[in-house]
């Protein structure tokens, strides 16, 4: 078995199944109900836990009583902190949660302290109540700005130079000298100082946004158990089961061999299924009562542990001249990140200008992200890991820009976008990018320039946006590929089927390479027993690198079979090739021979089965933490640009989106109506998030922990379906798998800004702030009114 | 105190012992092991637990399950017996109204109370009939798309 990786460089003429609309490979399971989600296994005789969380933002525990909780009927057991290990757990950035709270110390309100483990799920959560915890209040700070101010009177982790990084937390930096700063994120390219100086024109303002939840259908749900032999094998509605693997071995001390993870299909993850505290709590449980335990979020439950995007205070400050050009721009972005940065928004430091930092050509920048301490509840990555927010900021900032030009939005964005061989923010020379091409098509779509009549107190506006995205290399992808005597075609991955259509994606890879059908592929995932190591379905990376890793199993395995027939038929390898289940010479295709033949033969001389191996890997480049520069920090550059059309009623303040159009950089698409549907899914979670949705806090308790609260967007606020346009505009890259390019974390970036900026088309009104809610519309129009 | 309970679903009688505050979602989930409705907001928000009583739309977490007691509850394994797909299920599949798939049980049952009332439906009556059932994935395009689809291929059908 040989092991091979490819960037494909040549882009095959003659693509059959991928580029195409292929239907999802999952559909069928999903339209008959046959499709399984960890919630629907039920295991007669299991356990249900239920947490005892604590109601202070910050305190230190005293004492904990569980007698009485202990005597209850039905109680089989309580995990305690003591019963924990000491190991903080974090990926990327800072490892700064303990999985029960061995430290002695709360940090938001909600946190786990104990698990309480019944015959039902009631008797569980009525014996919470009977759990006495004894608390010393402790000083708490809601705000992120306050907690890095240097008079801060608090420090949330007073240990925190002591806290070790993630695996994958090469990029952020600690920052000891700030004592509620998580982490830290430089970018310094070219003499920002000089570039001020050349300006014309100064434009500076000050942006922020709200804390936002996932919002995807599906809790949190883990099992765990423990087998005859002592393995720990965790089931659960999380993503990543290799990564999770690592971390519970990690966290328990155990040899890799003793741990096993599960997954089914995934019910919406959009970022918040990645973190495995919850997993950690689980099997805690069944480890101490060697029993078969359920986890179960309430839907409250899950915006306590549900690792949300964090708020955000931006900065921003550009040097612009006369003629339309940006020279220089600074930006300060200070993120809200609460008691626990572990769970991936240590990394948002970096990650808030990902969306922003290879739009336009911009010779000067300087730029500082931080994430803050809190006591508010912990946060997380959330689809495009906080770029929405710098997104927001900037693209807003490049209307404002603009408009003290005296320029059109559009013709000031298309002076200064990113071209073939620009550096971007981290000095990365950008190719076969086409951000011009994404920002003309939504333009067109939009029909910019064709101003809109309004009616009443309704007025109407068009705003724009652009955002690039990077796909985070993080860790490499294998795959297995495995030859079926029937001609089917088995690929297994050890990633997640969230609802991205992961798996219809290597099904047409495999497909391809094999000449079949998308239906003559089956694909197996979600349980370390059987699929070959993953990273997780992160970062927009699974087509570019799962994928990739397809391809190359595939021809590992083609190789193999082609070197069986080649002796049955008496053929060189290389002479063959397949289509439909059977291997024919390439000169003469009369010659064939079907797979189920090659199995015959083969098996009285012991070859039983094909298995192909592929992997891929991506080589970073040293990267220096003082200014951010690498040469190949990400592997491609995809861009998405938006334009939207919106109806502002300037009596009440409501804003209505009308119409969006989306012209998107993918380069060569795989799927196409797969594209179009995570993009018309991104616009209007992105409508939710910039008109609806906040996660409300008050002194660090949730307000509206409930879908009746916390309102996303139904249909009646989302457009028409002729209304939302998306088109593809990218040229092939070349260096990309079958010249695709990454998409789903980008979904969302520069919606926000396009929507504010048609606001401010509609009635002159600049939001700052976003959610732009009704009430804060309403009132910013109210201001306008009095200062015109 | 756990109670006896007859329940038809899917046109089978069933005989189930649960507590009588146990709801309709979650007697079928736990104690039936049927699962396409699925458990999300528990406050009649997001529809993912939508069934059908007597080929209305309710949301299965505020129906107790003996409120169901005399009437016919479909779900979605009861929708396509036998070997074919029902025309939404078939366009759900066709137009890509599926990514996720945990809100795909309760949109097909919204569409099909719709659509077995309304053979006629315009955007806005398929808007209305949905506008229960939360979507995190699709931003529903593909699902009104779909809808529509399948109205005209019952119409065809009929």
């Amino acid at each position: 078995m040989t092991q091979t990786s490819v960037v494909l460089t040549e882009l095959p003429a003659q693509l059959e199944v991928v580029g195409k609309g292929v239907p999802r490979v999952d559909a069928l399971d999903k339209v008959t109900g046959k499709a399984k989600y960890t919630g629907d296994f039920r295991e007669q005789g299991m356990l249900f836990a239920k947490l005892v969380r604590s109601p202070h933002p910050h305190a230190n525990i005293k004492n904990i009583d569980v007698s009485a909780a202990l005597a209850y009927p039905g109680v089989k057991g309580i995990v305690l902190p003591e019963d924990a290990p000491d190991r903080r757990m974090g990926y990327f950035a800072t490892c700064d949660r303990q999985v029960l709270p061995k430290d002695g110390r709360v940090r938001y309100v909600g946190e786990p302290i104990a698990v309480v483990v019944a015959t039902t799920s009631e008797i569980a959560e009525e014996a919470v109540a009977l759990v006495r915890v004894d608390y010393e209040a402790l000083p708490a700070i809601f705000d992120a700005e306050e907690a890095m101010s240097p008079d801060c009177p608090v420090a949330i982790h007073p240990m925190k130079h002591t806290y070790s990084k993630g695996s994958a937390g090469g990029a952020v930096q600690a920052v000891p000298e700030i004592p509620n700063a998580a982490s830290r994120f430089k970018i310094r390219k070219g003499d920002v100082e000089k570039g001020f100086k050349e300006a014309d024109v100064i434009v500076e303002n000050r942006f922020t946004v709200a804390r936002v939840g996932h919002g995807r259908m599906e809790k949190y749900i883990a099992d765990a158990w423990m087998e005859a032999d002592g393995t720990l094998v965790v089931r659960r509605a999380k993503k990543g089961i290799w990564r999770d693997k690592d971390w519970l071995c990690q966290l328990f001390g155990l040899p890799a061999s003793k741990v096993r993870v599960m997954e089914s299909y995934i019910g919406g993850d959009f970022g918040g299924k990645g973190w495995v505290a919850f997993e950690g709590l689980v099997a805690l449980a069944a480890m101490k009562l060697k029993r078969l335990v359920r986890l179960e979020s309430t839907r409250e439950e899950d915006f306590h542990d549900g690792t949300m995007a964090p708020g955000a205070v931006m900065y921003i400050k550009d040097g612009l001249k006369k003629d339309g050009t940006i020279v220089a721009r600074e930006t300060t972005m200070i993120l809200e990140g609460g008691g626990y940065t572990g769970g991936g928004s240590g990394q948002s430091a970096l990650c808030i200008h990902n969306g922003i930092l290879a739009c336009y050509n911009i010779p000067n920048w300087k730029s500082d992200g931080y994430v803050a301490y809190t006591n508010n509840p912990p946060t997380g990555t959330l689809r495009g890991v906080d770029a929405p927010r710098g997104s927001w900021a900037a693209e807003s900032q490049m209307d404002c820009d603009a408009h003290a030009l005296g320029m059109d939005p559009l013709e000031f964005r298309l002076k200064n976008v990113a071209r073939e061989g620009d550096t971007c923010a981290l000095g990365q020379v950008l190719q076969h990018i086409s951000p011009r091409e994404a920002i003309e098509k939504a333009a067109e779509l939009i029909q910019w320039g064709a101003k809109s009549e309004g009616d009443g107190d309704w007025k109407r506006g068009k705003g724009l946006g652009l955002a690039n995205y990077g796909v985070a290399p993080m860790a490499p992808s294998d795959v297995l590929v495995k030859v079926i005597r029937d001609g089917t075609i088995e690929v297994r991955h050890g990633t997640d089927e969230v609802g991205q259509g992961l798996n219809t994606v290597v099904a047409q890879l495999a497909a391809e390479e094999f000449k079949i059908k998308t239906d003559r592929v089956k694909v197996i995932f979600g349980d370390t027993l059987t699929a070959p190591w993953d990273y997780s379905s992160s970062a927009s990376r699974c087509t570019w690198f799962t994928g990739n890793a397809t391809v190359a199993a595939a021809r590992d395995a083609k190789q193999q079979l082609f070197m069986l027939a080649g002796k049955r038929m008496g053929v060189a390898a290389e002479e063959l090739d397949t289509r439909d289940g059977r291997v024919f010479c390439k000169t003469a295709p009369e010659k064939s021979i079907p797979f189920s033949d090659l199995f015959q033969y083969e098996s009285a001389i012991g070859h039983g089965e094909i298995l192909g191996k592929g992997y891929y890997r991506y080589q970073r480049q040293p990267f220096d933490p003082e200014t951010g520069q690498c040469a190949n920090y990400y592997p491609t550059y995809p861009y998405l640009a938006y334009g939207v059309e919106a109806a502002v009623n300037t009596r009440t303040g409501e804003v209505r989106v009308l119409k969006v159009s989306a012209g998107v950089d993918v380069g060569q698409p795989i799927n196409i109506k797969m594209i179009e549907g995570q993009i018309e899914g991104g616009i209007v979670m992105a409508i939710g998030q910039s008109l609806l949705e906040e996660v409300m806090l008050k002194n660090g308790v949730h307000v509206n922990a409930n879908f009746g609260t916390y309102r996303m967007p139904t249909v009646m606020e989302s457009p028409y379906a002729a209304n939302i346009k998306v088109e593809s505009v990218g040229k092939p890259d070349p260096t990309g798998l079958h010249g695709g390019k990454p998409l789903g974390e980008m979904v969302l970036i520069p919606f926000f800004a396009a929507l504010g900026n048609a606001i401010y088309d509609a009635t002159g009104v600049r939001m700052t702030h976003s959610p732009m809610t009704r009430e804060s519309v309403f009132w910013g129009l109210r201001q306008h009114a009095n200062a015109h | 105190m756990k109670q006896l309970l007859q329940l038809k679903v899917n046109g089978e009688e069933y005989e189930v012992f649960a507590e009588p505050w146990k709801t309709l979602v979650e007697v079928l989930r736990e104690e039936l092991g049927i699962t396409a409705a699925k458990e999300s907001c528990n406050t009649g928000n997001c529809g993912a637990c939508t069934v059908l009583l007597d080929g209305k739309a309710v949301k299965g977490c505020l129906v107790l399950a003996s409120q169901a007691r005399g009437h016919d509850v479909m779900t979605l394994e009861g929708l396509s017996n036998g070997d074919g797909l029902h025309p939404i299920q078939q366009a759900f599949i066709d137009h890509f109204a599926v990514q996720c798939g945990f809100c795909t049980s309760g949109m097909i049952l919204s569409a099909k109370a719709l659509l077995d009332e309304n053979k006629d439906p315009t955007e806005d009556d398929v808007r209305k009939a949905i506008a229960g059932n939360l979507c995190r994935c699709t931003g529903y395009k593909k699902i009104v798309e779909a809808i529509l689809v399948a109205a005209e291929a019952m119409k065809q059908e009929a």
